[in-house]
């Protein structure tokens, strides 16, 4: 720890907190309203798996249909707390990373409000459709049910916030370009080409209908594999050095993740339409890029990994580390799962059941958020200059995710293997298959209710971070008892200026 | 946290004791940013060979679930190989036996009712403000009254078994087609003690007719009473009467071999 404690530039210090407080209102705008939709979004997530075995559950609002729920459900897990977390901590770290301190917050906070005014109406528009008038009609196409205006105003958004970063990292004083930087710059640039391909296929074209479909559910696939993983990666790449204080363990290993993810991540998405009459090469690439995405998970697995690897110190103690640690390692489970249910066999069993929803929540919950979890819990004390409040707001929250998470994940999938064996059962009918994974249903059911509870203190702690209702203090909230040792450095002196840069 | 400190150790921590805002004085306000590490250029390690084959690995068979996909971007080959469920050919088709009448459409009725439950209850005995079904005489009286209650809703003061109600009924039109109607007027008009007579298929039919010439609105009692007080048009069913189980249309009863 010695090298750790040694007086550090001044300067360094101070830039890093210029950039933080630089940043600060827009970022902890990103957090804390993301943080509520993600508490919006698993209540309806909770309705919505409810609705899979007990139809009538809520039956009397028409609002609450199961299709609509579903993807109300799913758009606000992806646009209101996911794209929003995404957001915050691309600028962080793009600033960071860059060593420039942003000019603009007071657009990108503006971006951030509009961003979050067109998912609101979004959401009403799915909701409401058929009930609110012609104002309030969602487009129907799954994958993609926010109307076709909708999108437009998403992207202007997104741009207004991103562009800084992509500005940042032009006029940035080292040459020496950071493999954060690059997930983040590959981050900005795929979204908008992913978005307005998408738009422009299915809302303004007048292409097939069932094309139109395919593209929705490559574009969903996508936002994943561009944009939300490139973005978790990126922290993980910026967290696991600096909290360990050890360089990145392998460049060429980092090089070969960027890349196969770049080559592969585009093609995903079209397996959801195997079986349906199109080309049909499209839903097997999408599949093959399914179960290839496994090389990128390997890749930056035993990277991170090998990064902390005997650092088990940091992952025990910082919130950060530990979070950003466990969604590496689910990462690497969405790959292997993703394999296992893509393949020639398993997509037959999958395509159709629990299963595919098993994946897409270990992705969005697991791999991207976790990461996102870490990257707040670090980001949050140095941009509000106050410390975390409780330890066990955290580690309840920690655990329970990951119990909520895991419930999920192995009920889906092990529920919709017996479902996709029912289905694909040509003797019998289809309540077959739907009642072999009843039981599962409410198991996934109780899950959500687990996450609800793990977010509704992280909800809650975060705001009262915003409310700077944290702790004036030096030490970190670490999740030990008694915090001799800090792998945020050392602790008990209040004038440790830290070493480090970036 | 302060009890676990002698008061030997000269560390100053944020016991009551303590000034916080000395304590700080030396920090500046940004203790979070103070304590972080450099990050250092990277290291420099080999690609694995146990990466590299495993990656190889994934590749077969990614590759193998490309080949399946046949020609890349011939666009002519649709229906991917195998994900499309060849018809059943093996054995004799399935034999499905007619039944009577008011048995199979009161059965057929029962599951279309499940929406209705909600407020009706599951034993038709109504809820507080909400018009019982058992033993109703809208409900057992004639039936192009009930079916455009059914289909539109109904709106303002109704009398029900002696009570008065002044409730709105929302439509329950959306989606229901000829089957569904006459499958729960028949399993509303025969359960729960109610008894009257079986709706034909004709008769609903004739019955969406009706509500479709009329238009959108909830209905009131004085336009029923005005316009709908009558049976529907339309050959009847008789309750024993075989059925088909799939059309609903009556068969011919053939002899027995």
């Amino acid at each position: 720890m010695a090298e750790t404690t040694s007086n550090a530039d001044s300067l360094d210090v101070d830039l890093r907190a210029t950039i933080d407080r630089s940043l600060r209102h827009p970022v902890m705008f990103f957090f804390s309203s993301g943080a509520v939709w993600l508490a919006l979004s698993i209540v309806l997530g909770l309705i919505a798996s409810a609705k899979k075995h007990a139809p009538d559950f809520l039956s009397c609002f028409s609002f609450l249909d199961a299709g609509k729920v579903d993807a109300a459900h799913m758009s606000t897990l992806t646009y209101g707390w996911g794209a929003q977390a995404a957001f915050g901590m691309l600028i962080w770290l793009m600033a960071r990373l860059s060593r420039k301190e942003c000019t603009a917050s007071g657009i990108i906070l503006v971006a951030g409000h509009i961003w979050n005014a067109a998912v609101a109406y979004g959401v009403l528009c799915i909701m409401g459709s058929g009930s609110l008038g012609p104002w309030f009609e969602s487009s129907g196409v799954a994958g993609m049910e926010f109307p076709g205006g909708v999108w437009v105003v998403l992207l202007v958004s997104f741009i207004m916030i991103s562009i800084w970063s992509l500005i940042q990292f032009q006029v940035r004083d080292a040459g020496h370009v950071y493999v954060s930087q690059w997930y983040l710059l590959a981050a900005m640039l795929w979204l908008p080409w992913i978005m307005v391909t998408a738009w422009l296929f299915v809302f303004v074209f007048d292409g097939s209908p069932l094309m139109a479909t395919g593209i929705a559910s490559w574009f969903k696939g996508t936002v994943f594999a561009l944009f939300f993983l490139p973005v978790a990666l990126a922290s993980a790449y910026y967290l696991a050095p600096k909290v360990t204080g050890r360089p990145v363990y392998s460049y060429n290993i980092a090089l070969f993740g960027f890349w196969s993810l770049a080559v592969i991540g585009p093609w995903v998405g079209m397996q959801k339409l195997a079986g349906a009459p199109i080309p049909q090469f499209l839903p097997a690439a999408g599949a093959a890029a399914m179960v290839m995405i496994l090389i990128p998970a390997l890749s930056v697995g035993v990277n991170i990994l090998r990064t902390v690897q005997g650092h088990g110190k940091a992952i025990a103690l910082s919130p950060s580390m530990r979070f950003t640690a466990s969604g590496i390692v689910l990462f690497v489970g969405y790959g292997v799962l993703s394999f296992a249910l893509n393949n020639n066999i398993g997509l037959k069993v999958s395509q159709f059941s629990y299963a595919g929803y098993g994946l897409d929540i270990l992705g969005l919950y697991g791999v991207f958020s976790l990461c996102a979890f870490g990257a707040i819990y670090f980001i949050v004390p140095r941009i509000t200059r106050r410390e975390w409040l409780s330890r066990r707001f955290i580690r309840w929250h920690f655990y329970l995710s990951l119990y909520g998470l895991a419930s999920i994940v192995i009920c889906a999938v092990v529920g919709g293997v017996f479902q996709g064996q029912g289905t694909e059962d040509l003797t019998q009918p289809f309540l077959t298959g739907a009642r072999r994974a009843a039981a599962y249903g409410w198991g996934i059911t109780f899950a959500w209710g687990f996450l609800l509870l793990a977010n509704l203190f992280f909800c809650l702690h975060l705001l009262l971070m915003w409310a700077r209702l944290g702790r004036r203090s030096s030490h970190p909230t670490l999740l030990n008892k008694h915090h001799a040792e800090s792998p945020h450095g050392p602790e008990g002196e209040v004038d440790n200026y830290g070493s480090a840069t970036i | 946290m302060s009890d676990q400190q002698s008061s030997a150790d000269p560390r100053p921590d944020l016991d009551d004791k303590i000034n916080v805002a000395d304590a700080h004085a030396s920090l500046g306000d940004t203790p979070a940013v103070n304590r972080e590490k450099r990050v250092t250029e990277n290291g420099m390690e080999p690609v694995s060979l146990g990466l590299i084959l495993l990656s190889g690995f994934v590749m077969l068979v990614g590759g193998a679930v490309l080949g399946k996909g046949g020609g890349f971007f011939d666009y002519d080959e649709l229906y991917l190989d195998g994900m499309v469920r060849a018809p059943d050919t093996g054995g004799p088709p399935p034999v499905i036996l007619p039944a009577p009448a008011l048995a199979l459409l009161s059965k057929e009725g029962a599951k279309v009712y499940s929406k209705c439950a909600g407020c009706h209850g599951a034993g038709g005995a109504g809820g507080s403000g909400i018009p019982p079904l058992a033993g109703s005489d809208w409900v057992t009286g004639p039936t192009e009254q009930l079916s455009q209650i059914i289909y539109h809703g109904v709106t303002g003061p109704i009398e029900v078994g002696g009570v008065a109600y002044n409730g709105v009924m929302p439509a329950q039109g959306l989606g229901l087609g000829k089957k569904e109607l006459a499958a729960v007027m028949t399993y509303i008009r025969n359960d729960w003690g109610n008894k009257a007579s079986v709706v034909s298929l004709e008769q609903a039919a004739k019955a969406l007719e009706i509500a479709n010439a009329r238009g959108d609105g909830a209905v009131t009692v004085e336009e029923l009473k005005k316009n709908h007080d009558k049976d529907l048009e339309g050959a009847e069913l008789l309750p024993e009467t075989l059925i088909d189980p799939i059309t609903f249309e009556p068969v011919e009863v053939q002899a027995a071999k």
